[in-house]
């Protein structure tokens, strides 16, 4: 891709649009961001740090396509780039701490369903409760997933099904798996 | 496609769900769900599944009012530091090698980004940063400093704010907006308000934005009656709860009144919960005709309103 930076629009009218089209998005990334990484503060700082970069590289973005998952895209990066040099600490939170426990500043006043279906998603390993935010939750697309998680479409498609099951195992850990036997 | 048993079904229920197989596959699927009964269970049930992650997740959402207050603490920042640093500004990148988005966002260098909370900490010296930093914390302590002077100089309420507006369109001129990137719609919509329609008081609407009163969120709707400003303020339920430590006898569909010099305030919360205020140079008169217009128990109200969303 080459970019005409002649043409490229005044700093005033790209603030503009960074303001109207990336700085709209900041409450899905903190929401998302906080389920990811299982700690507020670290969300605030990874968003922040996500929309820093995006003003950085903003005259890369292409106006007309979608900047929520360009901005997602960035985000994620970040999120595994942390995750990865907070490895074990990372993995000890995530197994022994429910996630969004870690998180929440409130009870939050669910049905018993909800309640169940919440204590499941937190007990996943990351990459599964990962592609469940992304696909079920924020509603990307496979393709979109995938390009964010770096990884290929079918992996995505396999993730989810695999991380649909193991949420069945926990919430009916009694049903019988009929399907898969016959 | 050739036949499938219902294992092979079962690994494509997830992608069926989300709409995303080939048509060609997608009618397999279909025609399978149709004769197998066990296979259509485990459509429910992941069916179900997903709506309940759904519903867990978007309830916890509106009941996180702290979301809110993050994301616009957040916003602020990052605008204050491209007000400050333009060396993060597109317009200084022209020298560096165009790159495709996605790619530039995963090699961007963290040289520039100056971060707050737990960053702080891990921040090297470096004049540049400090400065950017004493910058921000400025224009934060002078933006608390002139919410506290409205709000101690002119009078317990948020006279200050609703006697000239003065306040909110300086806020409405800087680069702290904190609205930035609503339209009016938007943030009536996220609220679930509709605008309150005065123009046969002779009142008329002019503008709007979040507005924080007592470290409290209100949508502040911003009327003027000839010359004169006047405010009517949407508060949630977080708001009333804090209003009611300087006006505790606030109760539903009861209108309270104050007077502060030129002032006229009136206080008035829903059975929902959520708050009405309005303020201006007005008679009680005026205040009781503008109360009669505002939706106070509309259906469409949800329970916890979404300030800022």
């Amino acid at each position: 891709m080459t970019t005409d930076y002649s043409a490229s629009p005044p700093l005033t009218e790209q603030l503009e649009n960074f303001e109207s089209l990336a700085l709209l998005h900041t409450q899905t990334l903190l929401r998302t961001a906080t389920r990811m990484c299982g700690n507020a503060s670290e969300a605030d700082d990874i968003v922040q740090e996500t929309l820093l970069r995006a003003w950085k590289y903003w005259h890369t973005f292409e106006l007309g396509s979608n900047c929520r998952a360009w901005l997602f895209r960035i985000m994620i990066n970040l999120i595994h780039r942390r995750r990865e040099s907070l490895s074990s600490l990372a993995e000890h939170v995530s197994v022994d701490e429910p996630a969004m426990a870690n998180v929440l500043r409130f009870e939050p006043k669910l049905e018993m369903d909800e309640r169940g279906a919440l204590s499941a998603l937190n007990s996943l390993p990351k990459e599964y409760r990962d592609i469940i935010f992304l696909v079920l939750v924020e509603e990307f697309s496979y393709k979109e997933a995938a390009v964010m998680l770096n990884v290929p479409m079918g992996t995505v498609m396999s993730r989810l099904h695999r991380a649909r099951q193991m949420m069945k195992k926990l919430i009916c850990p009694d049903q019988k798996e009929d399907v898969a036997t016959a | 496609m050739n036949l499938l048993n219902c294992h092979q079904i079962n690994e494509l229920l997830s992608a069926y769900l989300e709409n995303e197989l080939d048509p060609t596959t997608t009618l397999t699927v279909a025609n399978h769900l149709e004769k197998c009964s066990l296979c259509e269970r485990e459509l429910a049930f992941l069916t179900n599944v997903s709506n309940l992650v759904r519903s867990a997740v978007e309830q916890i959402d509106k009941q996180d009012l702290s979301l809110i207050s993050r994301a616009s603490t957040i916003n602020a920042y990052v605008k204050s530091q491209i007000a400050i640093n333009p060396q993060t500004s597109p317009q200084a990148q022209t020298s560096q090698t165009p790159v495709n988005s996605y790619t530039s966002a995963e090699t961007a260098s963290t040289n520039n980004v100056v971060r707050l909370n737990t960053h702080q900490r891990r921040l090297a010296g470096g004049k540049k940063i400090l400065l950017s930093l004493a910058a921000s914390l400025a224009i934060v302590f002078l933006s608390l400093f002139a919410i506290t002077y409205y709000s101690t100089t002119t009078g317990p309420l948020m006279s200050g704010v609703a006697r000239n507006h003065q306040l909110c369109n300086v806020i409405e001129l800087s680069n702290i907006g904190w609205h930035k990137g609503h339209s009016t719609e938007n943030l009536l919509e996220v609220n679930n308000i509709k605008l309150p329609q005065l123009n046969s008081l002779g009142i008329e609407f002019y503008n709007l934005h979040p507005c924080k009163v007592y470290n409290a969120p209100f949508l502040h709707l911003m009327y003027k009656k000839g010359n004169k400003p006047v405010s009517i303020y949407y508060g949630s339920e977080n708001t009333v709860a804090k209003l009611k430590e300087t006006i505790p006898n606030i109760v539903p569909n009861k209108l309270y009144l104050q007077q502060e010099s030129d002032l006229q305030i009136g206080a008035i919360s829903t059975l929902k919960n959520n708050l009405w205020l309005i303020a201006g140079q007005l008679t009680e008169q005026e205040i009781n005709a503008i109360t009669s217009q505002l939706p106070m128990n509309s259906s469409s109200e949800t329970e916890q309103s979404q300030l800022f969303h």
